[in-house]
């Protein structure tokens, strides 16, 4: 691939997930390899940079602040064929300057603690320069441990941590401080060229994690001896400080990229709640026709990525519930009609002591309702169109033995769908059967829950096992006549049905949960029968439109990041 | 670091002691301990203030004299003499010693006070690591043994359990700065755990008003806290002293709730209650059966409300931390709050983020500030907001003093802004009041009718049992018995059209009445939201469109200008 065919794809791969972060490391790897600014013939060599750090070097020793260490052994046939910029050599970090190492004061000893040095361990290590620790010691410390006051400008590089499968972090203290043992510390006799070395390391970040470091029983580690002595291509010092600038400005851009991306995404799910809560809360057919409108317009730019697609779910069952999906006939029974129905064979069945009493609310119509409802819908009680009851309570006495029977349990209820992977069973008592058996149609709904977003969570029972019960933790609204459990599936899984359930839900304690008495309490929106038949199908069709949106925009999110892995490479390889 | 890493050892310590089982022992030996340490420093202090000053502790069990010497008696020798000398005498201490009630303070303590530790050698390490390592007398560590107990409750894992949660310093110095109580006012906390509130209270009146000798013994008069729990009523005790309360007997160990509300006579009432009751706690039977039975609820924070706003002087400040639940709560707490309005002017609510109270409890708390005697006409809400980058508190991270000042430059020049909006309740509760009102018209209307109806029917029943036992006396026995059945068939179907008139009557009561109800008591759901918080989700949507199309493009610019420093940087390097 030509750097042609990857700057005409750069918008692809910059926007794919982790793009920019490729794109940091396609600048350090150019770096580290001079391809990032132009080589000068009139730059003072490399080779003249390492005869300064040797005469420095030297200063120290006979300063007596470094002790004489057995000089290593001259470099040899290093590089193989590969052929290194003009004025560039090949160096060992041990010829840059003196490694040491930290620890850690004993914890017992308090007065060791809280003093004015900062005592840097590698969770301190969150960005390429330090300038304050999280703990620090005091001059006791100092003056009673083999611990070393290191100078400002060395480099500081986690060498033990199990960070080092992934990342090697590097940074230059800005302060004096001290570290601890799992950091290693380069202090180069030049403090000049830290800042370059600092890049070098990150440059061949790669390269290091997979040579030069060991993999432990819990951790990983650098292989100290190696990492001291391996060679690096070193340019000239004029091209080291132009090379950093470089990359500090290409960085700046790629924050700053980052950070808008970020700002995107929460920019993108506020627009699309907007929209969302406007549709709802639109009082006005033409107010609602607005918004819709404007939503149909920005369509693309809503939901052009596979976390905006939950987001559009959202959308189409307020649509759905508001009677805004299909066109209302007007031949349909009225669901006020439908309501009286449902509520004679309630009373028929109270009295039959089928099931349990209504409840005394104050009339639907005079209650606060969430939004307009087409002409010929009605707002209703979950209490008027539902049973409402609680299930079996576990208990030692109901492990299975004679006569046990399959039971559902919270694990078992998804929202709008049912996992029957596992099932447990109950022991049942005489006519208790009977009393719990699951009928295909009800409605299933979880107690409580710790999450806020899984309150109310619900499906319907088609019958998939024959005679099951269900445990205290869900409740069961069995339908009455053609009360129609799948449409109030919809809306209680619809923004407007799951803010409902939200608000009910709100425990003193904080935590959340329903009860068989909040269910009962929640007013729906109750369509005509034949109508509500039309928005199911019309829903199921539009979630495989859905689905399938998903399923293409994730592969094109995927294929986006591979495109980009593979154009760095091609591009580092050129 | 150095006060964990003490009790620390100090618990190493006494868990190789056979007689100390478990934690919450261990924590009562440290208690008398340290409170022994405490006293003997105050000791010193007063001997120097006071002439002829007497200690109440006879002067061979005094702190000074067999503790402070690391070298001094141990073993069984040290053993027998605590168990036997010290414990017996001071549990039994004369009063008359003349010591002004510090002798009545340290028998109380001793009265609820056990040593558990069975190794005389061990007790002598532990009284020597807290000589060494715990040093209250240096000012700065007044607060030290609030922190103490936090930890120590922390180790029993056990708060929550019963509600018992350590008021954050910021809380109670914001509550005490705003409530501001002066020299000479009466004030109690009926829950006072480990003193916060007493000891905020105290230092704040010391610093502000107090100028001479009387002042500062007024002062010492004027603190009241109870407690129910023994370990944290030592602990106040000795808080209290530690600061400066000299006679902390004040300081009773009592359940509050324990006494039915109309036995505190006007007497009892004081001018400033300052409290954070225990939440979530569930009070034994019995306790709720000292309140009227219209608020008998177990919610302790809600008994502890009611007792509140009884106790209060007209005139009376209060303040008290709540959870939100007690906002938003219906049925008893629906009343309570009806008659706590009524009776009080809650003038301002401060809501407090989650986490306040970590890491015991994360729920959302409030602050109530009130004046007893007037019924609540606006009420001011200040929502508290995280500080900056905060997304929670936690016990690293805990909430500050500093971030009430805000509150506190707010508080006597109130305009509504981004934290803070104002209630007309008075208007609100009048308007519900107003429209209730048609929809209970109907009910009594029909109730009324209905009883009309139950009337008659009873006066038909009457004589339909009259007309049979006619028919059954031999005596009475009518001429024309077929006559009299008729007319009773005729009667009591008269009286089963008048119950079905009457069921429906009254059914149709119940429904207008709880239409009627839902509208009242809706008022009274406290939990009302910051109308100015910026709502992600209710932005306009043309401005939003708009700033996300100038994202959009910028994201583009910066993109470009990359691919252009990128593309420039490659091609110079090939040259």
């Amino acid at each position: 691939m030509t750097p042609a065919t990857f700057f005409d794809n750069f918008a692809v791969s910059t926007d794919a997930p982790n793009g920019v972060q490729k794109l940091r490391e396609l600048i350090l790897q150019l770096a580290v390899q001079g391809k990032l600014v132009p080589q000068d013939p009139e730059d003072v060599p490399a080779s003249t940079l390492l005869e300064k750090v040797q005469r420095e070097k030297e200063r120290l020793i006979k300063e007596g602040q470094l002790g004489r260490s057995k000089p290593l052994p001259p470099l040899k046939n290093v590089g193989g064929s590969h052929v290194l910029p003009k004025g560039w050599v090949w160096v060992r970090l041990a010829d840059l300057g003196e490694f040491c190492g930290g620890a850690t004061p004993s914890t017992a000893k308090s007065e060791y603690w809280g003093g004015k040095i900062p005592w840097v361990s590698p969770k301190d290590m969150k960005s390429d320069h330090i300038t304050n620790a999280e703990l620090s010691i005091t001059e006791k410390a100092l003056n009673e441990t083999r611990l070393r006051l290191l100078p400002a400008n060395s480099l500081l590089i986690v060498g033990r941590s199990g960070i080092l499968r992934r990342m090697l972090p590097v940074a230059i203290n800005d302060i004096e401080c001290t570290v601890n043992q799992d950091l290693k510390v380069l202090i180069p006799y030049l403090s000049s060229i830290s800042e370059y070395l600092r890049l070098m390391l990150k440059g061949h970040e790669p390269m290091v994690l997979q040579d030069l470091v060991k993999g432990g029983v819990t951790v990983q580690s650098l292989k100290y001896e190696e990492f001291e002595r391996y060679p690096f291509p070193l340019p000239p010092e004029a091209e080291q400080h132009r090379t950093v600038a470089k990359v500090d400005q290409l960085m700046a851009l790629c924050d700053d990229l980052e950070a808008k991306q970020q700002q995107r995404s929460g920019t993108q799910e506020r627009l699309s709640n907007t929209l969302i809560d406007k549709l709802l809360t639109a009082r006005e057919p033409a107010e609602f026709d607005e918004h819709w409108q404007r939503l149909c317009e920005h369509f693309g730019l809503l939901y052009d990525t596979p976390d905006t697609i939950g987001k559009l779910r959202q959308a189409i069952l307020q649509l759905a519930v508001q009677g805004k999906l299909v066109p209302q006939d007007p031949k349909d029974e009225p669901a006020s009609s439908l309501l009286t129905k449902i509520k004679t064979a309630r009373e028929r069945l109270t009295k039959e002591e089928k099931i349990t009493k209504a409840k005394a609310l104050p009339p639907a119509a005079i209650a606060q309702n969430p939004f307009n409802l087409p002409e010929n819908w009605v707002w209703a009680y979950i209490d008027e169109l539902f049973d409402v009851s609680g299930g079996i309570q576990k208990t030692p006495a109901r492990a299975p033995k004679d006569n046990a029977f399959p039971y559902l349990r919270v694990a078992n209820v998804y929202r709008g769908r049912l996992d029957l992977s596992e099932i447990k069973y109950f022991e049942l008592f005489e006519g208790e059967l009977e009393r719990w058996r699951l009928e295909p149609g009800d409605l299933l709904v979880v107690e409580g829950n710790g999450s806020e977003t899984e309150i109310g969570r619900c499906a319907v029972w088609n019958g998939e096992i024959p005679n099951c019960v269900h445990q205290n933790h869900i409740i069961r609204c069995r339908q009455i006549g053609h009360s129609g459990s799948l449409f109030t599936l919809l809306f209680f899984n619809s923004p407007s049905g799951m803010a409902e359930m939200k608000n009910l839900a709100i425990t003193t304690s904080g935590l959340y949960s329903l009860s068989v008495g909040k269910i009962r309490e929640i007013l729906v929106p109750l369509p005509p029968v034949n109508e509500q038949a039309r928005i199911i199908a019309k829903v199921d069709q539009l979630m495989a439109f859905c689905d399938d949106l998903e399923a293409k925009l994730k592969q094109a999110q995927i294929d986006s990041e591979k495109l980009a892995a593979a154009m760095v490479q091609s591009l580092l390889a050129a | 670091m150095s006060l964990s890493a003490t009790i620390k050892t100090i618990q190493d310590i006494m868990r190789k002691d056979a007689g100390v089982d478990g934690d919450a022992q261990r924590i009562g030996q440290l208690v008398w301990m340290l409170f022994l340490k405490i006293f003997d420093d105050r000791e010193q202090e007063w001997e120097v203030m006071e002439e002829h000053y007497r200690s109440p502790i006879p002067e061979r069990l005094r702190w000074r004299n067999w503790a402070a010497d690391a070298a001094g008696i141990t073993g069984e020798k040290l053993l027998d003499f605590v168990t036997n000398d010290l414990f017996k005498t001071l549990k039994e201490l004369s009063l008359n010693g003349g010591a002004n009630g510090r002798g009545y303070v340290v028998r109380s303590v001793f009265e609820d006070a056990y040593n558990y530790m069975k190794n005389g050698t061990l007790i002598r390490q532990v009284i020597n690591k807290l000589n060494e390592d715990v040093d209250f007398n240096r000012s700065d560590d007044r607060h030290l043994l609030g922190d103490l107990y936090e930890q120590i409750l922390r180790d029993l894992q056990s708060a929550g359990n019963a509600g018992e949660y350590y008021t954050p310093r910021a809380v109670t110095q914001f509550v005490v700065d705003m409530v501001d109580p002066q020299l000479g006012e009466t004030v109690l906390d009926p829950a006072c755990g480990t003193g916060g509130f007493l000891t905020c209270a105290f230092e704040h009146i010391k610093k502000r008003y107090v100028h001479t000798s009387e002042d500062e013994e007024i002062l010492q008069r004027s603190l009241h806290g109870v407690e129910k729990k023994p370990l944290p009523h030592l602990l106040c005790v000795t808080n209290m002293l530690l600061h400066g309360l000299d006679v902390p007997s004040q300081i009773r160990h009592d359940n509050t709730l324990a006494r039915p509300l109309r036995d505190y006579s006007p007497q009892d009432r004081v001018d400033v209650i300052i409290t954070n009751p225990p939440f979530g706690g569930i009070e034994e039977d019995g306790i709720e059966t000292n309140f009227p039975s219209t608020f008998r609820t177990k919610e302790t924070a809600d008994l502890f409300l009611l007792l509140i706003s009884h106790r209060l002087k007209p005139g009376g400040r209060g303040a008290i931390v709540l959870p939100d639940g007690f906002l938003f709560g219906e049925g008893v707490k629906n009343r309570i709050k009806e008659k706590f309005l009524e009776e009080c002017n809650l003038h301002t609510l401060v809501r407090l983020p989650n986490g306040v109270f970590s890491p015991y409890t994360g729920i959302k708390t409030n602050i109530l500030f009130f004046i007893k005697g007037e019924p609540t006409k606006e009420i001011w809400y200040y929502e508290h907001p995280y500080p900056l980058g905060y997304k929670s508190y936690s016990k690293t991270k805990p909430i500050r003093i500093e971030e009430f000042q805000a509150e506190k430059a707010w508080w006597n020049n109130r305009e509504e802004n981004a934290y803070s909006w104002k209630v007309d309740f008075q208007k609100l509760r009048d308007d519900a009041k107003t429209r209730a009102t048609p929809h209970w018209q109907v009910a009594e209307e029909a109730e009324k009718q209905a009883d009309t109806l139950a009337q008659e029917r009873k006066q038909r029943e009457a004589q339909i049992e009259e007309l049979r036992k006619n028919l059954q006396d031999s005596l009475l026995r009518p001429k024309d018995p077929a006559k009299v059945r008729a007319q009773i068939d005729s009667q009591q179907k008269h009286c089963d059209k008048l119950r079905a008139e009457e069921q429906q009557l009254l059914t149709a009561a119940k429904t207008e009445r709880t239409a009627g109800d839902a509208i009242y008591w809706a008022v009274y759901n406290l939990d009302i939201k910051n109308p100015h918080a910026l709502d992600a989700d209710h932005g306009e949507p043309e401005e939003l469109l708009a700033a996300y199309r100038q994202l959009l493009s910028d994201i583009a610019t910066t993109r470009d200008a990359l691919k252009h420093e990128l593309m420039t940087a490659l091609e110079s390097t090939r040259k």
